[in-house]
């Protein structure tokens, strides 16, 4: 098992090198030049070179890289230019604010976070109860029912979403405010719901389709014929199975759920990494943009990694998979040694 | 000899191959129909393609993208007055209102649905194309192509599509083409990976070997006998996918980073609309309805396809 989470963690290595390495890429051939940018607009192109020189753009694209990830020391006096690096989450300044780029993003993201998380909550209080009815009671009124709901949840755009709640809830009935913020709970019910209608809509689905499977496994015809109590077959023999491939869909949805927040956020005009991000990229903040997409993209690739370490706790198939893969690897590498 | 060998099917050839193929076509055709819910989405989906392709039958692009100030926020089923460009003016009924420059929203839409089919067309068939490419040669020679081209697909999928396409067009700037090629992208893993995971189930069967015993190259051998029989997946992939691009394209637009007005498209259409709820909710609720249509009939489509191209479903 330890050598399973080592491998994982080790696999991370180079995913978060190629996310950082395509991000920065991405800033690099972008079309603007932020010496340009910051300096005012009768500026000379010697000032504008000398101004590249001082910010480090005039050196080449992987030494840039490499500052990018462990940090600059610019020749001018002003310390603003100078860096740390990504690995210290020094990204430098906002050309917009002047402030630290990662102070920014750090003081907000506690407030994405708990808009996932209590979207979570939400959409696996609701959709696990759901699938099952639904899978039980196949072909009935409630499991038409969360079908069509769930196909619906599955369709709509959750910024269209967002903005039905408010005409419905904010503007006629009164009852929710239309600016969302951390700290007035009350507020938050609306985002949540858009947030967790679409994975709520994910989450029943793969529950009513799993549990439907097992339901007509043998072991569960052997329980029955046992003469146990259906309710008892349900919750002991067929749930328990039934829920592990849900597990991994709610684990892939919880990075879901940190980028999905982006449209939310700006629906509801709430201050997370998402409001974040649209304002920086609307007034081409490279620096804000650059480090709030590689830190959710980091954040998000660390999800899935914790993820997949609990999920081998859970299932004990994956441990026994992966025990039988790791000796078989090893005894094949032990043939080709010889 | 080889005629000898040919002489059993010598007798009609076309015929038989033509026979087999229909039926199973027929059968694949008698399963879907069987799903109401699929075929209500597959005409929901012929009528919006119908609508992007005679869109300027409906409405000109340059009524509906031009401003009738006097009628801005006309509520749905008024008749006003509209200013022609020879200075005549006319009277025209706004089926779904007007927006708030006094737009015909129902033409908005329609025009909508021209950008939104595009971008799901030409993203899939490109994400499709090159994802099922590259799928393929990973699959079929293994090795060192296969750990590049998978460790590649690892990284694009280890960056949430949205953020991927946000960072896209963050750099190079929001255009249709950016756009496309942003969503593009981001749709190539899903492919890479089903193609394949199919391709190593086929490779090493008999039909595969015996196309290589009688001297087929590679290329022969992937493209006429191993992706043939890989198409169910991926046809489903596909469905699906022009459901998440249209989402995603509409997504971007209403971040502002996506096709800019006055060119109508869903998103920014919702975009506008976000600033006028209270006032003018009918401008939030038709684009909404129609982008929120068009991904259900996409989705029951691929739910009907899926179960109808699963043999473990066969009877």
């Amino acid at each position: 098992m330890t050598r399973y989470i080592f491998r994982r963690l080790l696999m991370i290595v180079p995913v978060l090198v190629g996310v950082t390495f395509i991000v920065f890429s991405l800033t690099y051939i972008s079309p603007g030049d932020p010496a340009r940018m910051i300096l005012p607009q009768d500026a000379t192109d010697a000032d504008i070179s000398h101004m590249r020189h001082l910010m480090g753009l005039d050196e080449p694209f992987l030494l840039q890289y490499v500052h990018f990830l462990f940090g600059f020391k610019s020749p001018s006096e002003d310390a603003s230019f100078s860096y740390k690096g990504l690995l210290a989450l020094d990204l430098g300044r906002s050309y917009v604010s002047n402030r630290p780029v990662f102070k920014t993003i750090l003081e907000r993201f506690p407030n994405t976070a708990l808009l996932a998380i209590l979207a979570l909550i939400l959409s696996v209080i609701l959709s696990i109860p759901a699938g099952i009815i639904s899978a039980t009671h196949q072909y009935s009124v409630s499991d038409m029912v969360v079908s069509i709901l769930s196909l619906l949840g599955l369709s709509m755009p959750a910024f269209w979403l967002g903005m039905i709640l408010i005409w419905i809830f904010s503007v006629k009935l009164r009852i929710f405010p239309s600016l969302a913020n951390p700290a007035n709970l009350k507020s938050l019910v609306l985002p949540v719901i858009t947030l967790a209608t679409m994975n709520t809509a994910v989450q029943a689905r793969m529950t009513r389709s799993s549990m439907l499977e097992v339901i007509r496994q043998d072991y569960i015809r052997t329980a029955r014929a046992k003469g146990l109590d259906e309710k008892k077959v349900i919750r002991k023999h067929a749930l328990n199975n039934a829920l592990i491939p849900v597990v991994t869909v709610i684990g892939l949805q919880v990075g879901q759920l940190l980028v999905g927040a982006v449209l939310t956020e700006t629906v509801f005009s709430y201050p997370g990494i998402g409001t974040i991000m649209v304002d920086a990229i609307q007034r081409k903040d490279t620096p804000q943009i650059l480090a709030s997409v590689v830190f959710v993209a980091i954040i998000f690739a660390l999800v899935n990694l914790i993820v997949d370490i609990v999920y081998a706790f859970i299932d004990p198939r994956i441990k026994a998979q992966y025990e039988s893969m790791s000796k078989a690897r090893s005894n094949g590498a032990a043939r080709k040694g010889t | 000899m080889e005629k000898k060998l040919r002489t059993p099917h010598a007798t009609r050839p076309s015929a038989r191959k033509s026979a087999k193929q229909k039926t199973a076509f027929q059968e694949f055709w008698r399963r879907f129909k069987k799903n109401r819910l699929a075929v209500a989405g597959f005409v929901i989906v012929v009528i919006y393609i119908l609508m992007a392709i005679f869109a300027d039958l409906f409405f000109s692009y340059d009524f509906i993208t031009e401003n009738q100030i006097s009628n801005a926020f006309a509520p749905p089923l008024t008749t006003a007055e509209i200013d022609l460009n020879n200075g005549a003016t006319a009277q025209h009924l706004y089926i779904l209102g007007a927006d708030n420059f006094g737009r015909d929203i129902l033409g908005r839409i329609i025009h909508g649905a021209r950008v939104s089919m595009v971008i799901g067309f030409t993203t899939i068939a490109f994400a499709g194309i090159v994802g099922s490419a590259l799928g393929a040669i990973a699959g079929y020679y293994g090795g060192k192509i296969e750990s590049v081209i998978m460790r590649g697909t690892d990284i694009l999928l280890a960056i949430p599509n949205i953020l991927f396409a946000l960072a896209i067009v963050a750099a190079l700037g929001p255009s249709f083409q950016n756009l496309l090629l942003a969503i593009g992208i981001t749709s190539i893993p899903a492919f890479v990976r089903l193609m394949r995971a199919s391709v190593l189930t086929l490779k090493n069967q008999e039909f595969i070997e015996a196309a290589r015993a009688l001297g087929a190259r590679d290329f022969r051998i992937i493209v006429r006998h191993i992706m043939p029989n890989c198409m169910a997946p991926i046809i489903v992939q596909a469905t699906l996918g022009i459901a998440q691009s249209i989402l995603s394209a509409t997504s971007l637009s209403f971040l502002g980073l996506g096709i800019q007005p006055p060119s109508p498209e869903w998103g920014n259409m919702l975009s506008d609309a976000r600033s006028y709820i209270s006032y003018a909710p009918h401008t939030l609720l038709f684009p909404g309805l129609a982008i929120m249509t068009v991904i259900l009939a996409y989705n029951l489509i691929g739910d009907g396809l899926r179960d109808a191209l699963d043999p473990k479903l066969k009877r």
